[in-house]
């Protein structure tokens, strides 16, 4: 595994996950099916560990709130540019770090 | 971000854990989006939905003891009494809308379930502070009435409402409110349906930013066009606000449209063949149709008129489902005129306190509907049903043959 490369994100809601990490560049959708849909997952253990957005919004916002779902913004790079499937990635949102280490 | 004494202690949880739950929501919303302060807010609209996540939070919040100090105006779900006698239900779908109806009355919100609260049951002034979800009616106030509110969503909506204040940022200030992008409008718009097209096209151009419209000719829309075009734009875009030169009240001017900003230079022209062309985009195809679907945004009791005159004197097809979704007043009034009975006699229903976005529609799911509502089409087709998109006219001849030809 190559080495982990390391930027600098934002809390919005706090923990550390290190697992699934869902990379978006914003939320979409009417201004109550993403707090739905992620509710959804929660029902489900099928929550992200963590997501990683570019765009905030407070749609999407609310529904990680609402879920306790880890969420940091403001990466140093775009998330959707710099992470790829099958990457490991750590994101400590006390911390305010994100850690990518490449799948090849 | 700065709290009062008092809004430490909520969130603390000295106050009890609905209030807190819900001032959490508000404090990392504020600190997400760098608010200042908390302001207060004199009203707010949840889009309550009927969909079990906003149902949840606002069971949620009950149970920790939460009641709003600031009783929203709420979206309709579906009408539980009036629809189960039409339509098989599945035993969970009813189970979940029974849950939100009794959740939403236990934290003290009006049951008004309307999508149109700006023009109806929950009216803002100008420069009123607000939270305000549901996007068509986010943008209306913020762009037609002048009243302040960011894009909420069901659940932060509610928490303002139990809170009674909203995280001071966007567009409540000024600097947010002000145009991003000039756009030339040289099309001729014969109908609330035409703005709602030209509304899918600039929420498109748009995107999250805000679009100040320049028309060519002397125009005068009424509340309803100016409803259609920002419902568009907020479904096919993520527009919060808009401005109309010399028709919105913060648009007096371009200068005034663009505030501390220089007027850029037209970022696109929008002309009739453009309309035209929306409508084709729109369409998935024609065919035999199983339902036609308008009210939504939910009609007003002139447009019920209006659909009356255009069927005259004929009958919907014995194969094809017509429904309508009445603002409350318009379907009181359409009982007191005996409205709804002469359409019932010509296969026209009309539904109340219900969105076109709900599981008791699923039964027309895989056939083809008609409607003059594009958000209603990019809804449905997340159900399963693909719809055609025309204006009322075309719908209703296409009802009275259970065919849309073209």
């Amino acid at each position: 595994m190559s080495e982990a490369r390391i930027y600098k994100c934002r809390k919005i809601v706090k923990g550390c996950a290190a697992g699934k990490i869902l990379a978006v560049k914003s939320g979409k959708g009417s201004t109550e099916v993403q707090a739905d849909g992620l509710y959804k997952l929660m029902k489900n253990n099928k929550l992200p560990k963590a997501i990683i957005i570019q765009e905030a919004d407070p749609v999407i916002v609310s529904a990680a709130v609402m879920t306790e779902c880890v969420m940091v913004d403001r990466m140093e790079a775009c998330p959707t540019d710099v992470i790829s499937g099958g990457d490991h990635v750590e994101v400590d949102a006390d911390g305010g770090m994100t850690s990518v280490t490449s799948a090849s | 971000m700065f709290l009062t004494d008092e809004e430490k202690r909520i969130l603390d949880g000295s106050c009890g854990a609905g209030r807190q739950k819900a001032m959490e929501m508000l404090y990392a919303i504020g600190v997400t989006f760098e608010a200042e302060k908390l302001i207060p807010i004199t009203r707010a609209h949840v889009s309550v939905s009927g969909q079990e996540g906003d149902t949840y939070w606002c069971e949620t919040l009950v149970r920790g003891g939460a009641k709003c100090v600031v009783p929203p105006s709420t979206n309709p779900y579906w009408d539980v009494d009036g629809l189960t006698k039409y339509f098989d239900i599945a035993k969970e779908d009813k189970e979940i809308a029974e849950r939100t109806g009794k959740a939403y009355a236990a934290i003290g919100a009006m049951p008004t379930f309307h999508c149109v609260p700006e023009l109806g049951s929950n009216v803002p002034g100008f420069g009123e502070h607000i939270a305000f979800s549901e996007s068509s009616a986010a943008i209306y106030a913020n762009s037609v009435l002048g009243a302040r509110t960011n894009r909420e969503s069901s659940i932060s909506a509610l928490a303002s409402s139990v809170i009674g204040k909203t995280p001071y940022y966007g567009y409540h200030l000024d600097e947010f409110r002000s145009g991003d992008i000039l756009i030339d409008v040289q099309a001729r718009l014969l109908e609330s349906y035409d703005w709602g097209l030209l509304g899918c096209i600039v929420g498109r151009m748009s995107g999250t930013r805000n679009p100040v419209l320049r028309f060519e000719h002397k125009i005068s829309p009424s509340p309803t066009d100016l409803l259609y075009f920002g419902a568009e734009a907020a479904t096919s875009g993520t527009v919060t606000m808009f401005h109309i030169i010399g028709i919105t009240p913060e648009a007096p001017t371009a200068e005034a449209a663009f505030g501390k900003k220089q007027v850029p230079a037209a970022f696109g022209v929008i002309n009739s063949k453009d309309i035209s062309d929306e409508e084709e985009k729109q369409t998935c195809g024609t065919g035999d149709i199983n339902l036609v679907m308008l009210g939504c945004p939910h009609y007003e009791y002139g447009q019920l008129e209006e659909a009356d005159m255009l069927l005259g004197d004929r009958k919907v097809s014995a194969n094809t489902a017509f429904w309508i979704m009445a603002a409350p007043e318009a379907l009181k009034m359409a009982q007191k005129s005996g409205l709804d009975k002469r359409f019932a006699l010509r296969g026209v229903n009309l539904a109340g306190k219900t969105c076109i976005d709900e599981p008791c529609w699923k039964s027309f799911d895989g056939g083809l509907g008609l409607s003059d509502s594009p958000k209603c089409a990019y809804y449905r087709e997340h159900w399963g049903q693909k719809f055609a998109v025309r204006r009322l006219s075309v719908c209703i001849d296409a009802a009275v043959k259970g065919r849309l030809d073209r």
